[in-house]
């Protein structure tokens, strides 16, 4: 009985990440909630130096929303920074738990600054990096896919 | 005496060093000018080199044009000679077909002329299913009606989906609604959408001018519904099709000049990038009014619904059948290399947006894509294209939303700048302040490099520490005076002059790298708007397309009843 459930559950971990490519195979229809974007777009609130506890709360909101398959592909969510004092954007990455913020000409990653104009454009709340692409997210939670 | 006696031979053997260092120094600055020669020589050549290779490759593309022109011209006979004795004897049986319509409604042809025409007509295509259809037709309205069902159940054997499809229309010109929407349903009873015919493009041009009654556009609304649905529900088709829109979006508007900038194309590195960025950007413009004026231009639909059908069923009978499908398309490549003058390459990328016309099966989204761009050669009306287009507009939509951050993303979020050896970069031409600075270091150091060069010759050197040595015993400390003599006399002859002279020309290069900078970042800042306001024209695609509703394209004229479609 515990081996069936065992392979149920492998089976459907399957699915699922099957599923999460499948999505991530096609922006159609697929929304971003207002409380994800909201979270994303605020990462500024609490100044500088967010606290870890914050960093790993929002780590996983992302994970509650996107599958499994999406949060496996997904490296990082790159914003627009709201600091002041030259900082411009900020780079939450999701496979360290760790949240940066970048000030003028200070060079993000290399990946992720082939996307710093798309981050600061005010029709985007922010950009997420996958290993195969990128999604920019507008306020409204509406994606635009674009390869890498 | 032999201190004196070494005394002298040392001088003379260091002026005979001296010698040779000075002839060696004279050879030096002969080579290095020989060389500075041979390096403006080269440099001459490189220029000319470069000139020749550039007009050999013009000519070489010029001439391979012409010949690939000429082949085009003289294959696409060829394959029009083809399709004529291959298939040139469908068109008369099509002319026929809609020929016994008119003359049955008229009365004005006998009988025996319609079915000796008409089976004469069966002979000469064996396999045809429109020749079995014009038989059965002339069967029906001579009253034979073993003879009909005979020649129609030979019809629906050579192509059932047609066959269905074409007496769907033809009940309806005659006003035999039920039994039409039967034939309707069993021709969707044939369909899938993942694998469809383009005939379909024909019943949904019927559906899209209002052709059918009420059941009929009642049951076209519903199976196109389930299709959305079915289809939608596979990912891959969706994105396959975005990935499609997007490319034609691309394509579709063409590149444009980006006008106006002297320096930035001189001056920057980044000038390429730039240009490519505001040239997409651009096409947002284009794009809207390219849907605008699909949805706003006017056009007129048949009086009557019988010619409203005829042109329906004749659109349907001239479709290729899919053995001429593949001439066809060479036929339709070769006319695109003679209308581009040659030019393989760019009647290739037309060929790809069109590629699907020519595809004997494709999914209903792609039969979408087909029709919502190329009305001209899916023998469509204006009123599907535009239904079309409000069905899919939400691959449209996310699309071109697509193309809209490909774009923003490849903004250059630093613009680089070079004037000679001098490098800066600046994001928005804010920082002039710091641009100068960097230009004031940067000839600061050109001038101590160069006045570097300005310097005593190591004959001069040592000339004047001998004569320094020799007078020291004599004249102690004022020897140093007699030995500065030469260093003193180069210092107000030579280096000052040159100082002079550098700082002038130095000064000179200064200003004018600075009232370039200030030109170059005038560029940027005028870039950078245009930029923002020609990238504010994506909002203008989105919000039209958004606001259309595919069922108010699905026309009442002859039938005033109105469909509301739920998407």
């Amino acid at each position: 009985m515990r081996r069936k459930v065992m392979m149920n559950q492998k089976s459907q971990q399957k699915v699922e990440r099957k599923r999460g490519v499948e999505r991530l195979s096609s922006a159609l229809n697929i929304r971003r909630s207002k409380g994800l974007v909201n979270t994303l777009s605020k990462l500024d609130t609490q100044g500088c130096q967010l606290d870890q506890t914050k960093v790993e709360e929002i780590i996983s909101e992302l994970k509650a929303e996107l599958s499994k398959g999406e949060m496996d592909m997904l490296l990082g969510i790159v914003a627009k920074c709201y600091l002041g004092d030259d900082y411009e954007v900020h780079l939450l990455d999701t496979q360290f738990n760790i949240l940066r913020h970048y000030k003028r000409n200070e060079k993000l990653p290399l990946e992720v600054e082939k996307v710093r104009s798309l981050a600061m454009h005010e029709d985007y709340a922010y950009v997420e990096i996958y290993s195969d692409r990128y999604y920019a997210v507008k306020h409204t939670g509406e994606l635009s896919e674009i390869k890498r | 005496m032999n201190r004196l006696r070494h005394s002298t031979e040392e001088t003379a053997y260091q002026m005979m060093l001296d010698r040779k260092i000075s002839e060696l120094n004279d050879k030096i600055e002969l080579v290095q000018m020989q060389v500075g020669q041979v390096n403006r020589l080269v440099e001459t050549v490189k220029l000319e080199l470069s000139k020749v290779a550039s007009e050999l490759d013009e000519y070489i593309q010029f001439d391979l044009k012409s010949k690939q022109l000429q082949w085009a011209e003289t294959r696409i006979v060829g394959i029009r000679q083809t399709l004529e004795t291959k298939f040139g004897h469908y068109e008369d049986i099509r002319k026929k077909t809609i020929g016994i319509f008119q003359a049955a409604e008229a009365g004005v042809v006998r009988e025996e002329v319609m079915r000796t025409a008409t089976e004469k007509v069966m002979i000469s295509a064996p396999q045809y299913w429109l020749a079995s259809c014009l038989v059965a037709v002339s069967a029906w309205i001579s009253d034979n009606q073993d003879l009909a069902s005979k020649a129609l159940r030979e019809a629906l054997r050579r192509n059932e989906e047609k066959t269905s499809l074409f007496f769907a229309l033809v009940h309806r010109r005659i006003g035999r609604e039920k039994v039409s929407e039967a034939w309707l349903e069993h021709y969707f009873s044939l369909l899938n959408p993942r694998d469809l015919s383009q005939d379909l493009v024909v019943l949904m041009d019927a559906f899209s001018i209002g052709v059918f009654g009420v059941g009929g556009k009642e049951k076209i609304a519903k199976q196109v519904k389930e299709w959305l649905d079915r289809l939608g529900e596979d990912s891959e088709i969706d994105r396959v099709q975005i990935e499609e829109w997007k490319k034609v979006l691309e394509r579709k508007s063409g590149d444009q000049d980006s006008e106006g900038y002297q320096l930035l194309p001189v001056y920057s590195p980044t000038w390429g990038t730039l240009q490519t960025v505001m040239n997409h950007t651009k096409k947002h413009q284009v794009i809207y009014e390219y849907f605008k004026q699909v949805f706003e231009s006017e056009y007129e639909l048949s009086a009557r619904i019988e010619l409203a059908v005829d042109k329906i069923l004749y659109g349907l009978i001239k479709r290729y059948d899919a053995e001429e499908l593949p001439l066809r398309k060479e036929e339709r490549q070769l006319s695109l290399i003679i209308e581009e003058q040659g030019d393989t390459k760019k009647a290739n990328d037309r060929l790809e947006d069109e590629n699907q016309v020519f595809e004997d099966r494709l999914n209903f989204k792609q039969i979408l894509k087909n029709v919502s761009l190329h009305p001209e050669l899916t023998d469509t009306s204006k009123s599907l294209q535009r239904f079309a287009i409000a069905l899919s507009k939400d691959w449209i939509i996310q699309a071109h939303n697509n193309f809209t951050a490909k774009t923003r993303a490849q903004v250059p979020y630093e613009i680089e700048l070079e004037l000679g050896n001098w490098k800066g970069k600046t994001t928005d031409g804010s920082n002039e302040d710091e641009l100068m600075r960097s230009i004031d270091a940067h000839y600061d150091q050109e001038l101590q490099r160069v006045m570097g060069q300005v310097k005593l010759s190591i004959r001069q050197w040592v000339v004047s520490i001998l004569l320094t040595l020799v007078t020291l015993p004599f004249l102690s400390l004022w020897s140093l005076l007699i030995g500065g003599i030469i260093p003193a006399y180069f210092y107000i002859t030579k280096w000052i002059p040159a100082k002079e002279a550098n700082q002038v020309e130095i000064d000179e290069k200064k200003r004018k790298s600075k009232e370039i900078l200030r030109g170059l970042l005038a560029e940027v800042v005028d870039w950078r708007r245009k930029f923002q306001k020609e990238d504010a024209n994506a909002k203008l695609v989105t919000e039209y397309l958004g606001a259309i509703k595919p069922d108010e394209f699905v026309g009442s004229k002859y039938d005033k009843s109105r469909l509301v479609l739920n998407q």
